[in-house]
């Protein structure tokens, strides 16, 4: 988290304000966009502008000042302390008052001084239009730095160079302008440079300069625009598709929601349906409309049976078994009831025996014998089937 | 200029800021969206029940008329069955049998529908006996033959011994629904 919020709050883009004050007192203001972005160094709008045009300034962007001009000390001598080099120019003044940048190359020492209170009234100036200055100085220090890189190209440099072999380039780094410098396709005016080499110099390292502690509040201001842009970005995506969900669903509610007060009906009647075919049910069992019957087969297979001697006087396929007067009536079904007369216990059992053989017969049983005389007996017989 | 301070609580505001917009946006717009989307889905399903209870109502209704057709309409009420039953005995009972009793109906009604307990006495043949039966049985759709009994009878004229068949059929119609 601490890490997302480093990246979200990394400055990618300054202006880098060149100040240049004139004998007469004026300023004399180039003003250069510097991003970068993947690595890669890249500049936009260089401007002149006069003091009277600084409330034109990017308000939002946070700012890199460089300073020169008649209040800024330059001095290139013989390697030595930088008081001493103080002491010549202004003699007994405290190097505490000062802001001073030097740059060493071989036996000399280049410095630069301006008084600390200028650089102040300069700050308060800017503060007082609300631009948020994150570096300043007097850039001697930054063209160096610029020279350094070119001469060990890095990635987050590699599309800077300068036209020409190497004295050109040193010539630009002692005049700190005058040539051209090619930025990746695009080409730097040469006046323009000490912005670039100071916006270079506030990317790749994280020195503020004198009397400038608006690092934190820029990154912060930087912070709150990415974070509050994200949120309602965000906010607003997430919104924008959940009204179109939101819309769609109830689209589809309203549709859903009609058919089902069209197939609400559906139950009931499913139900009324239902009730109708047990009640038919009920009544075609009771009717019995769908028992198989077979008296027909039943009776003329019995009767095919029947051994010479033996006189039916009754067959009785399903009898009655209760004798209620109304439509009710019920019968005993599966059950044949048959009586009649012999003259031979033997003819019955002859013709019961044969009788147990057919494939309806479940159960056979002789009810009744009587012997009535004349060598005739009467019987009944019961008989289950399937 | 304006304090550092400023912009830190400016950032922590906008923090809780985003907190808060996100637990209200949860709370209402998604957690509404998503109830939506819920019901949408249990509509869904129920209307899928409801098809399907469609097509079983379909099927069902074909039940019910299969059962009506066998049970039959209120033109097959037991005086209607008891005119073709006379009509399809006589057709099909041969000429040495004859009809000797045609019983009352007894009937009785049932929620909607009205049974029928028709009997028919015949004297003859047991062929002619086994033939009408097996008409009854399989010939005659308007009633269902519940029981065959078969008797004999000394005929005091002639003292020969005669053969009866009783024949109980029931019938069953649905009554007319009563016009409102």
């Amino acid at each position: 988290m601490h890490r997302l919020l480093r990246k979200l709050a990394r400055i990618r883009k300054v202006q880098s304000i060149d100040l240049i004050e004139k004998q007469d007192g004026t300023w004399d203001i180039r003003v250069l966009t510097v991003s970068v972005a993947r690595g890669k160094l890249s500049f936009d709008l260089p401007r002149s502008l006069t003091e009277s045009d600084l409330h034109t300034l990017n308000k939002r962007m946070p700012a890199v000042l460089t300073v020169s001009g008649v209040n800024v000390m330059i001095r290139q001598t013989p390697k030595m302390r930088i008081e001493k080099i103080l002491d010549s120019i202004l003699p007994g003044s405290n190097s505490k008052g000062f802001y001073i940048e030097n740059v060493v190359a071989g036996g000399t020492i280049t410095a630069g001084m301006i008084r600390n209170s200028k650089l102040e009234s300069l700050l308060i100036k800017f503060a007082s239009l609300g631009i948020c200055v994150v570096r300043m100085g007097l850039g001697i220090e930054d063209l160096e730095k610029l020279s350094g890189i070119l001469n060990e190209p890095a990635i987050s440099t590699r599309n800077l160079r300068i036209p020409g072999n190497d004295s050109e380039r040193q010539l630009y780094i002692e005049n700190g302008e005058g040539h051209n410098l090619l930025v990746g396709e695009d080409e730097l005016e040469g006046a323009f440079v000490g912005c670039f080499a100071a916006a270079v110099g506030f990317f790749t390292s994280g020195k503020e300069g004198t009397g400038v502690n608006h690092r934190e509040e820029a990154q912060y201001r930087l912070l709150n625009k990415r974070i509050g842009l994200s949120a309602i970005g965000l906010l607003f995506a997430a919104s924008a598709s959940i009204f179109i969900i939101a819309s769609r669903l109830h689209d589809k509610v309203d549709v859903l929601q009609e058919d089902e007060l069209a197939t609400a009906p559906i139950q009931e009647q499913l139900a009324e349906v239902e009730n109708s075919i047990a009640l038919r049910t009920e009544i075609i069992s009771r009717a019995g409309l769908q028992t198989e019957t077979h008296f027909t087969e039943y009776a003329d297979r019995l009767a095919q049976l029947l051994p010479p001697g033996i006189l039916l006087n009754a067959m009785e396929l399903n009898p009655v078994s209760s004798r209620s007067k109304d439509a009710a009536q019920q019968f005993d079904q599966g059950r044949i009831s048959v009586m009649g007369e012999s003259n031979s216990i033997q003819a019955i059992n002859l013709w019961m025996n044969a009788a147990r053989q057919l494939d309806f017969v479940i159960s056979l049983e002789l009810e009744r014998y009587e012997n009535s005389g004349d060598d005739r007996g009467e019987f009944s017989i019961e008989i289950r089937t399937e | 200029m304006r304090s550092k301070i400023d912009y830190k609580t400016k950032f922590y505001l906008l923090v809780v800021a985003c907190i808060v917009a996100s637990i209200g946006f949860w709370r209402f717009p998604v957690k509404r969206t998503l109830d939506l989307s819920k019901r949408c889905n249990a509509m869904e399903v129920r209307l899928l029940h409801a098809a399907e209870n469609s097509r079983l109502l379909i099927e069902k209704e074909l039940e019910l008329k299969a059962l009506d057709m066998l049970i039959g309409n209120d033109e097959k009420s037991p005086d209607f069955v008891q005119q073709y039953l006379l009509s399809h005995v006589e057709k099909n009972l041969s000429q040495s049998a004859e009809i000797q009793e045609v019983m009352p109906i007894v009937s009785s009604k049932e929620e909607a529908f009205e049974f029928g307990l028709h009997r028919i006495l015949v004297e003859g043949d047991f062929g002619s006996l086994l033939s009408l039966s097996h008409s009854l049985e399989f010939n005659f759709p308007h009633a269902r033959i519940l029981a065959v009994h078969y008797h004999t009878r000394v005929d005091r004229k002639t003292r020969k011994r005669i053969l009866t068949g009783t024949f109980f059929l029931r019938s069953v119609s649905r009554l007319k629904p009563d016009n409102p």
